[in-house]
């Protein structure tokens, strides 16, 4: 038991010390997310009335910008990159190293994306705090306590979601030896299916429902709804059951996955 | 001169069909390249669907006019991510891995070469495609007439607008000659294209005052936009006009300023 700690303790500290190294390219990536958060601003600011207190798509004004800020920066936060690197393993062979030693690759990888993500955590709270500073006092949206706590397991929830979907993503590469930008393009699709550029209400009432049904929007809608307070308090168990029914489908997905691919792993160039 | 341009014009003609040819060596890239593109079209599309189903006016302009906006924005997409902006963001990789001294000794313009050298056929299509759609819906839904004037007017403005584009993400990216690694500084002005996903109009007074002055995003696709639509004002008209000849010359100083700092990685 205290071996398998160990090794993944180790692959966490992986994680952990990359994360460090690059630091800077994360903070330029977080710097990238105001230009949304300005555009999308924009936007709202000139649908809505001034002063009228009205909704759109069941937001108040307030709301939509508090909304608009924290999923930008959830987005960036749960952001994975690693099914590049799952590529380049497959696609050189590279793999077979992995194979050989006592350690599960999938927990390996699983390690060192949340050792990779704890200190971009900690940077994206401190402006997650601020943010939110700014939008009680500025536009009087209120964070309980509760809300902070339940945002904080959502996190964790969005983080493992996020890993299982882009690992069955990345799985590709076992069957297509050019991938290209297959990556970017399943990105897309998901943070859009995941309420990252724009709340789900915005697609209509019955895409939504369908929407609200898949494992894409415990990624970013369902911690950023969370920290807003906007999701009814019985309805948050509900939720997070919802969510963990989804870890487990992907959890067996990925093994499946996984064991299919890893039989026609030919191990090139290695 | 002409001859010149003539001759750069027939080499680039032969660069585009040697990138058609490998793409075509690696069909899946090129699929998944489309598909990539597509993912893009689709957020850029989002943008639309809030304005007609919020079913109220932007800063003045109805759901159809900003589908006129939108659908501009991606035309001249086409020419950012099919034509120009692979080639801005290697400019990185070819100076670290000294690559870039190969480009040195061919006989033709440097900047030509090393900013037009490779282009994404697929790409370049699907924006231009979508996007001449997308302003044609509008322009039909609102009833606008589209005659030869305003069409060829439309397409200088567009014109106008690619080389206003061009000259402002070589500006930054000619830096690289300094500080070699600007693959930050690219995914920072990467974003700023989106900029144009929204009519400038909402941006308030100082930000217009900024994206169409100093920093003149909005020339890129609001300016054809607003010409198309007929709501485009004599001055922004003339600037419309001058901003790609002044910010081309800049870039073009600013190219030449950071050629001269160039040390070869690889030699």
């Amino acid at each position: 038991m205290g071996d398998v700690a160990a090794k993944y303790g180790r692959s966490f500290s992986i994680g952990l010390r990359g994360a460090i190294e690059y630091r800077l390219n994360f903070a330029f990536s977080i710097l990238s997310a105001v230009s949304p958060v300005v555009i999308q601003t924009a936007l709202w600011t000139s649908l809505y009335s001034p002063g009228s207190g009205e909704t759109l798509f069941g937001f108040t004004y307030a709301q939509m910008i508090a909304y608009t800020v924290v999923a930008n920066l959830v987005s960036r936060l749960v952001r994975t990159g690693f099914e590049y690197e799952l590529n380049t393993d497959i696609r050189t062979g590279g793999l077979d190293r992995y194979l050989v030693k006592p350690i599960g690759y999938f927990g390996f990888r699983l390690f060192v994306f949340l050792g990779t993500k704890s200190t971009q955590t900690g940077l994206t709270l401190v402006l997650l705090a601020i943010a939110t500073w700014v939008l009680n006092a500025v536009l009087g949206i209120p964070v309980s306590v509760a809300a902070a706590f339940a945002f904080a397991a959502s996190l964790v929830v969005a983080f493992l979601l996020n890993f299982l979907i882009f690992w069955c993503v990345g799985m590709a590469g076992f069957w297509l030896t050019e991938i290209g930008f297959l990556f970017e393009a399943a990105r897309i699709v998901i943070i859009t299916a995941s309420g990252g550029i724009f709340p789900l209400a915005v697609f209509g009432p019955t895409a939504q429902a369908a929407l609200n049904m898949l494992p894409f929007r415990f990624t970013i809608q369902f911690p950023t709804e969370l920290l807003c307070g906007r999701i009814p308090t019985g309805q948050i168990a509900a939720d997070f059951a919802l969510s963990f029914v989804w870890i487990g489908v992907l959890t067996a997905l990925a093994r499946a996955l996984w064991s299919a691919g890893i039989r026609r792993f030919a191990a090139v160039g290695s | 001169m002409i001859r010149e341009i003539i001759k750069h014009l027939r080499i680039y003609a032969m660069l585009v069909r040697m990138n058609v040819m490998s793409q075509m060596e690696y069909r899946a890239n090129f699929v998944t390249g489309m598909l990539m593109e597509l993912g893009y079209l689709v957020v850029k599309i989002l943008y639309v669907l809030v304005a007609f189903r919020a079913g109220r006016r932007i800063a003045g302009f109805s759901p159809d006019e900003v589908l006129v906006f939108v659908g501009t924005f991606v035309l001249v997409t086409g020419f950012y991510a099919g034509v120009f902006m692979m080639n801005l963001f290697q400019l990185s990789t070819l100076v670290r891995d000294g690559s870039f001294d190969a480009l040195m000794t061919k006989p033709i313009s440097l900047q030509f070469l090393a900013t037009f050298r490779r282009s994404d056929i697929g790409i370049f299509l699907i924006d231009s495609v979508a996007g001449i759609v997308m302003v044609a819906i509008g322009l039909a839904r609102i009833g606008g007439s589209l005659d030869v004037p305003r069409t060829m007017g439309y397409a200088v403005f567009v014109a106008s607008g690619a080389a206003v584009g061009y000259a402002l993400y070589l500006i930054p990216q000619s830096l690289v000659f300094r500080i070699v690694n600007t693959s930050s500084i690219a995914e920072l002005t990467d974003s700023f294209w989106d900029f144009n996903n929204v009519p400038m109009i909402v941006y308030g007074k100082v930000g217009r005052a900024i994206g169409v002055f100093v920093i003149p995003m909005f020339v890129i696709t609001s300016f054809p936009a607003l010409f198309v639509l007929g709501r485009m004002t004599v001055p922004y008209m003339i600037w419309g006009l001058a901003a790609p000849f002044l910010f081309l010359g800049i870039a073009r100083l600013c190219w030449r300023s950071g050629i001269r700092h160039y040390t070869s990685a690889g030699g």
